[in-house]
């Protein structure tokens, strides 16, 4: 048993270094569920990644949206800052 | 058919124990063979019933990455969505109680780092297999605990840390125990706190002294399901429990009591056709471990009388209780207690008089707490003088390791017994210590990159004699710590701070604290007020600030300095590099050196590129890459606002087919050159 446990250690190796990690199967949390931009409360729009205080009253202000693309109306929310959003809200 | 050989009890229990290892690994299966001859139908019966008991109930594993939104009972940190049962995991942990959670299920993590915790093992040993990730929670109600009026009768009258010390020892309740529970774990009490059959037997013993004939047994035995409700079902109660609960049968039906051995058996079968997946548990395996070293040892040894005979016997159960569990021990807390018999033999009359004074009070309130006051600072004061003692220290061992050990221990065990000679057994000990220490002359040539979160802490181990690189903040302290003894590392030769940012040395003081330390090298940018320096100094570490150039052999190899050439009073710039040279392997440590000073090294081709800064943008050039040909690229990095790592920087190493491993989704990555003899 300890020859066989020594055998790693002498056999050659065919590649020089060996990798092992500690974590093999890595998890990836699933998106957040989408925030309603008509409904969702003034804390709930804070929480939207780029959005502070300012910009997510001037959100609520500007409500009803049909589609998210309304959301470029809104003072201070560009096409950039839109692509942004997109994955976390809906109208 | 003949009669088993082995016992029904002890059959049926090995063959629970193998049925149980068979659903894990199947291959324990095999192991089966060579104990059926000896133990023939009631292991085979065990290991089918348990096997088929795992094969109708699996554990279902939960649709992981599904949302979850609604309201929850959260009791004990556990709630149950969708008919799976989940574990709740918020910062701080939420109380009992009903809340509206919003979130999502994910699978437990597992060890990140040597001698790191496996939530997975941990959860799965108690039948669960998802963690619910509470994002948003809104507090709805509070979750009355219907004990709640006992406990408050246990602690009634006593000073707090004898009040947590009662719950402990009466109701098994470790939680607020703090500090005092390292005091019990280092003076190798610990087990006191853990409820078992020394806790059981008190409870059954003060009910057996009642005059009551044949019924004093069945009055006992439903006291059981009571104590089991009051303190909640933990492996090692459930055992106790429920050998107990069969030798109160017996006597109840006239029948006698069931050998040690033979209820022990029972006992395991039948806890695991209840729940294969508690072998798991550690409670479960240090339980049964414990009993069964006294029931193979004691009833070998004679007893004189007197007080001799007290004495000797009580350090006899303790070593005996704790010969089967050693490797264990080691494996699990790294440490075991030299003094643990001498404490045992001290507070075993404390808890003598303590535990059954607890399940009084638990009826009688504060009456009796002018009693245990004393009696609990006295073990409280026994637990801390003890906690002072010598430990053995050890990394985690190996499955081999567990083997050989069981293995010496075999003969000895025999002896006892006397089936073979003394001198034959130690012979045959000797076996298995010889192939262990021929086992481990083969030293490890390895980098080890642990998984600090956002910072580098490295371990090289160069045949015999251990390097430290960096050690990230100053909060992963205990976990570096835990891994550098999980790897067996009793000193650092070599402890080096490339620069003073706190995700590289914070965690570095505490290091030095713990460990024996040979030489520390230190970036020319520490200033002489920095906590690391400040530690260095006050433990008399000899400590050097050197420039490229410098050279140290360490083992079988040597560490070369490369930078500082020059100083520029900037703390990344004026950082530590690094080529660690194994003798078959060579590793670039960049610290968080910019652009310009990867340009200035001109290094030749290495196998293992620690990436500079986290790979953000500041480091790893075209250039360097494209020298340095590493096969190998490591990263530390955890969750962090700056983007490390840079995805362009990542791609340029992958792009020249460098295997990038990063901490944040590898955990702890270790890089083996091969072996020095």
């Amino acid at each position: 048993m300890a020859l066989l446990s020594l055998w790693p250690k002498v056999a050659p190796s065919p590649k020089a270094v060996r990798v092992e990690t500690y974590v093999q199967a890595a998890f990836t949390p699933p998106p957040p569920e989408p925030v309603s931009l008509n409904q969702a409360s003034l804390e709930a729009l804070e929480a939207l990644p780029g959005v502070g205080p300012v910009l997510a009253r001037r959100i609520l202000e500007g409500r009803p949206y049909e589609r998210v693309e309304d959301l470029l109306k809104v003072k201070g929310i560009g096409p950039a800052t839109l692509e942004k959003l997109r994955p976390y809200v809906r109208p | 058919m003949s009669a088993p050989r082995g016992g029904l009890g002890l059959g049926l229990g090995l063959g629970g124990v193998l049925g149980a290892l068979g659903l894990l690994h199947p291959w324990a299966l095999l192991l089966a063979l060579p104990l059926l001859p000896l133990f023939r139908l009631p292991l085979a019966a065990g290991l089918a019933l348990v096997l088929l008991r795992g094969f109708l109930f699996p554990l279902p594993e939960p649709p992981y990455g599904k949302r979850l939104e609604g309201v929850f009972a959260v009791r004990g940190g556990f709630t149950s969505a969708e008919g799976y049962r989940l574990y709740v995991r918020h910062y701080p942990p939420l109380p009992d109680g009903v809340y509206r959670l919003v979130g999502y299920i994910a699978p437990p993590e597992t060890r990140r780092n040597p001698g790191g915790f496996d939530q997975g093992t941990w959860l799965r040993s108690l039948g669960v297999r998802g963690v619910f990730h509470v994002e948003q929670k809104e507090a709805l109600a509070p979750l009355p605990d219907p004990r709640e009026a006992w406990r408050r009768r246990l602690v009634q009258g006593l000073s707090p840390p004898v009040a947590e010390l009662t719950e402990g020892l009466v109701l098994g309740d470790k939680e607020g125990l703090e500090a005092a529970y390292a005091w019990f774990q280092k003076a190798g009490l610990a087990h006191l706190l853990a409820l078992s059959g020394l806790h059981v037997g008190f409870l059954l013993g003060a009910v057996l002294v009642l005059p009551l004939g044949r019924w004093r047994y069945l009055l006992a035995l439903l006291l059981l399901p009571f104590y089991l409700w009051l303190a909640g079902p933990s492996p090692s109660l459930v055992r106790a429990s429920l050998m107990a609960g069969l030798s109160l049968l017996g006597l109840f039906l006239g029948l006698g009591t069931a050998g040690v051995l033979q209820a022990l058996g029972l006992a395991l079968f039948l806890q695991l056709l209840l729940a294969p997946h508690a072998l798991l548990s550690l409670g479960l395996q240090l339980s049964y471990l414990a009993v069964l070293g006294l029931a193979l040892v004691l009833p070998a040894l004679e007893r004189p009388s007197g007080l001799r005979g007290y004495v000797a016997s009580a350090l006899a159960a303790t070593l005996a209780a704790q010969a089967l569990l050693v490797p264990l021990l080691l494996h699990r807390f790294g440490f075991l207690p030299l003094l643990s018999p001498l404490t045992n033999l001290l507070a075993l009359p404390l808890v003598a008089l303590l535990v059954p004074l607890g399940f009084l009070k638990l009826f009688l309130g504060g009456l009796l707490a002018p009693l245990a006051e004393p009696l609990g600072q006295a073990l409280l004061g026994l637990a801390q003088m003890g906690a002072k003692g010598p430990l053995l220290r050890w990394g985690e061992i190996s499955p081999l390791g567990f083997a050989l050990y069981y293995l010496g221990l075999l003969p000895l065990l025999a002896a006892l017994h006397r089936k073979i000679p003394w001198r034959k057994a130690l012979l045959l000990t000797s076996l298995p210590i010889l192939a262990s220490l021929l086992a481990a002359w083969p030293k490890p040539l390895d980098l080890h990159l642990l998984d600090v979160g956002q910072g580098d802490a490295l371990l090289a181990r160069m045949g015999g004699a251990e390097v430290l690189v960096d050690g990230g903040r100053s909060e992963q302290a205990e976990k570096l710590l835990r891994a550098l003894r999980a790897l067996g590392i009793e000193d650092l030769e070599l402890l080096v701070a490339t620069h003073p940012d706190a995700d590289h040395a914070g965690s570095l003081p505490q290091v030095v604290a713990e460990l024996p330390i040979g030489l520390a090298l230190l970036s020319p940018a520490f200033p002489q007020d920095h906590p690391l320096v400040q530690a260095l100094k006050a433990k008399g570490v000899p400590t050097l600030y050197p420039g490229a150039g410098s050279r140290f052999r360490v083992g079988k190899g040597e560490v070369r300095v490369l930078w500082p050439a020059r100083l520029s009073r900037d703390e990344n710039r004026d950082g530590l590099a690094l080529l660690l040279d194994f003798g078959r392997g060579q590793a670039l440590l960049l610290a968080d050196l910019p652009v310009e000073v990867e340009r200035a090294l001109e290094v030749g081709p290495v196998d293992v590129l620690k990436v500079s800064h986290h790979g953000s943008r500041t480091g790893t050039s075209e250039t360097l890459v494209s020298q340095a040909k590493p096969k190998v690229a490591l990263i530390g990095v955890g969750n962090n606002p700056f983007g490390h790592p840079h995805p362009e920087v990542v791609k340029r190493l992958e792009g020249r087919g460098v295997q990038v491993f990063r901490t944040d989704r590898d955990g702890a990555v270790r890089v083996l050159f091969g072996y020095a003899w």
